[in-house]
């Protein structure tokens, strides 16, 4: 099995059929591909990253305002950072 | 008949594509002049509730889980009955006494027309009325020129069914927390400035907010600001 990134239109299908992801649980950060890192917007902390099966993106801790709590990895144009299996 | 009653559905219906696009600053004054009963406000409150809605789990408008209401603990030292509006994660939280906040999803303003800062709410309305801007109308007129006098309240009204108006000092800057008859759009930049919701989320959240209290927007993705 061989895994691509997939950002835009995959991404989006994801998007309905996600489960929570919520809070600052979930899977602890994981080595992350090169291409992701390179993909990722600067804004987000990637030592944070972690891939969730659950949707199959990329998710990172964002540190907001009230609470610490997972977000989509997303591009610098906004699109949340995705896998295909193939 | 009143002006806005006679072009009927269709100039309803161009309300509403324009305002997916330009949601909305309000001006005054206020031409639209009809003020609905309590009948009528109950009415449109029913009419925007899903059955049997459930405000933590009811979702007909097809949101990202993450965008549904929620109880999450809140870091120490936030003043209970403020509002915080993180751009990034597209949340809206209302600080609650003993550590919670209410969150909920939100849409927030396209490009540099969002505009971080502490705020005051010093008035709130069940469903308002919506005038566009005269900075909205001079820019875009083919969209707002004819709203210029004001748009009745109602379901399809662009600030729909509640608006926490935003003040700095006692000057109102237009800015608004409000309702969305475009609940898809939430979790993206859509407006012209102002926050939107889920109508039926913030009729859950509008008897909450007292007048009075602070709304702080925080900076939106790439917004430079110093990290120690």
């Amino acid at each position: 099995m061989q895994r691509t990134f997939v950002i835009g239109i995959v991404t989006t299908a994801f998007l309905g059929g996600c489960s929570a992801v919520d809070g600052a649980g979930g899977t602890q950060p994981g080595p992350v591909p090169e291409q992701v890192i390179a993909l990722a917007a600067p804004y987000q902390d990637i030592s944070t990253a972690r891939f969730l099966p659950e949707d199959g993106c990329y998710w990172y801790l964002h540190a907001g305002p009230v609470e610490t709590t997972l977000l989509p990895l997303r591009t610098a144009d906004g699109r949340p950072i995705c896998t295909a299996s193939e | 008949m009143k002006r806005h009653d006679k072009k009927g559905l269709s100039r309803r219906r161009f309300v509403m594509t324009a305002a997916a696009l330009f949601s909305p600053p309000v001006s005054g004054p206020l031409l639209a002049d009809t003020f609905p009963g309590e009948g009528q406000k109950m009415a449109w409150d029913a009419q925007v509730a899903p059955p049997s809605f459930n405000l933590e789990t009811t979702n007909p408008w097809g949101l990202h889980q993450r965008f549904l209401p929620q109880r999450v603990e809140a870091r120490s030292g936030l003043v209970p009955g403020d509002i915080h509006v993180d751009a990034i994660a597209r949340y809206l939280y209302h600080v609650e006494e003993g550590g919670t906040a209410m969150r909920f999803g939100v849409a927030i303003a396209r490009g540099k027309l969002y505009e971080p800062g502490t705020y005051t709410i010093r008035r709130k309305v069940r469903w308002p009325h919506w005038t566009p801007t005269r900075a909205m109308i001079e820019r875009e007129p083919e969209l707002y020129e004819e709203f210029a006098d004001g748009m009745e309240p109602g379901p399809t009204n662009p600030l729909g069914s509640r608006a926490l108006y935003l003040f700095v000092g006692n000057r109102d800057t237009y800015l608004r927390i409000h309702g969305s008859p475009h609940p898809r759009s939430i979790g993206g930049r859509a407006s012209s400035g102002c926050v939107r919701m889920v109508m039926a989320h913030i009729n859950a959240l509008y008897p909450k907010v007292e007048i009075g209290v602070t709304a702080h927007l925080h900076p939106p993705d790439g917004y430079v600001t110093p990290r120690s």
